[in-house]
């Protein structure tokens, strides 16, 4: 076996070597642990972005769907109006028959 | 990280030492130590931008995943509730036409009662009323029977003895019709009842107009809608 032999200042210099190169370790893992919160923070982001989004597309979906059944709503309603009155009108001419049967029901006749 | 796993032992190193001078041996010796630092920051640092994009996936899937079910729920509840609008709507169309066809069935039998009413004036009422009065006799078995007409009516000519000989006659019972007092209140018609007041029937027209009701609405709808 050699035997090794170092002299004090080449230890230290080792050694500081050694404390860099930590250095730079640490300095790597403080980067990456920014890396990883920042990109949570920019994935939570994208992520509520989209949901924000999906909202919006709703509340315009619903606003439409609200406006479609009102005028569907107006026109059915407009209509059963409007047949109502024809039906008035329409009977108007029979209603005078129909009071000479009821009487005649009632009368027994 | 600890030293041992950034570097080779410090012996070996320092038995390296021994091949070439010190110094270029420790600029050796410290090239390595930095380089293998450097590879293992490089390393950490691709590694964090791999999760980085991992994150942002996921969270993108995620997303989207949340978005698709919103709108999904959204639009389906958008278009349960315009459904639900257009259907009452609808009802009430329906209703209104209802209403109307009510409203007529309403109108004539109304006209109907002032029809009857000022029937009661007229030089047939007597008749109508001989009628309303056979017909309760016979109803009632003959026998010993009265009469109550509203107060208007009670200056009416009626035909009683006529009358009791045709219920007689229907009914096999040997029949008598008195007019007994008492105060009604009817448009027309009259009650008829044994007397001892055991059995009455009642043919005013209102109460007709009561019991045939619902063929006197199936008759009108008929001839106003048909």
């Amino acid at each position: 076996m050699r035997k090794v032999v170092a002299t004090p200042n080449a230890l230290e210099a080792i050694r500081e070597t050694e404390n860099e190169a930590e250095g730079m370790i640490k300095d790597a893992k403080r980067k990456a642990e920014s890396v990883k919160k920042k990109a949570l923070e920019e994935g939570e982001a994208v992520k509520k972005k989209l949901i924000d989004d999906a909202h919006r597309k709703v509340s315009e979906y619903r606003k439409k769907k609200e406006e479609e059944s009102k005028k569907e709503s107006s026109d059915i309603l407009n209509k059963g109006k409007k047949e109502s009155s024809e039906l008035k009108e329409e009977t108007s001419s029979r209603l005078s028959s129909a009071v000479d049967i009821i009487t005649k029901i009632v009368i027994g006749d | 990280m600890s030293k041992a796993e950034t570097a080779e032992p410090i012996e070996s190193k320092i038995e390296k030492m021994e091949v070439v001078g010190e110094a270029e041996r420790l600029k050796k010796i410290a090239r390595k130590i930095i380089g293998e630092a450097e590879e293992k920051a490089k390393s950490l640092l691709k590694e964090a931008e791999k999760i980085r994009k991992d994150i942002l996936e996921q969270k993108r899937k995620e997303g989207e995943g949340e978005a698709e079910k919103t709108i999904r729920s959204g639009m389906e509840e958008a278009d349960s509730l315009k459904r639900q609008r257009v259907a009452e709507a609808r009802l009430k169309a329906k209703q209104m036409i209802i209403a109307a066809r009510e409203d007529l069935i309403n109108e004539a039998l109304e006209k109907c009662k002032q029809k009857l009413s000022e029937l009661t004036t007229s030089k047939d009422y007597g008749k109508i009323l001989g009628k309303l009065v056979e017909e309760g006799g016979i109803g009632l078995g003959g026998g010993e029977l009265e009469i109550i007409v509203p107060t208007k009516d009670q200056k009416t000519t009626i035909d009683i003895s006529s009358i009791a000989k045709r219920v007689e006659k229907e009914t096999g019972n040997k029949t008598t019709i008195n007019m007994a007092q008492g105060k009604l209140r009817s448009i027309g018609g009259v009650v008829v009842r044994k007397s001892d007041g055991s059995i009455v029937i009642d043919n005013t027209f209102d109460a007709r107009i009561e019991r045939v009701l619902r063929d006197i609405r199936m008759q009108t709808a008929k001839v106003l809608f048909e």
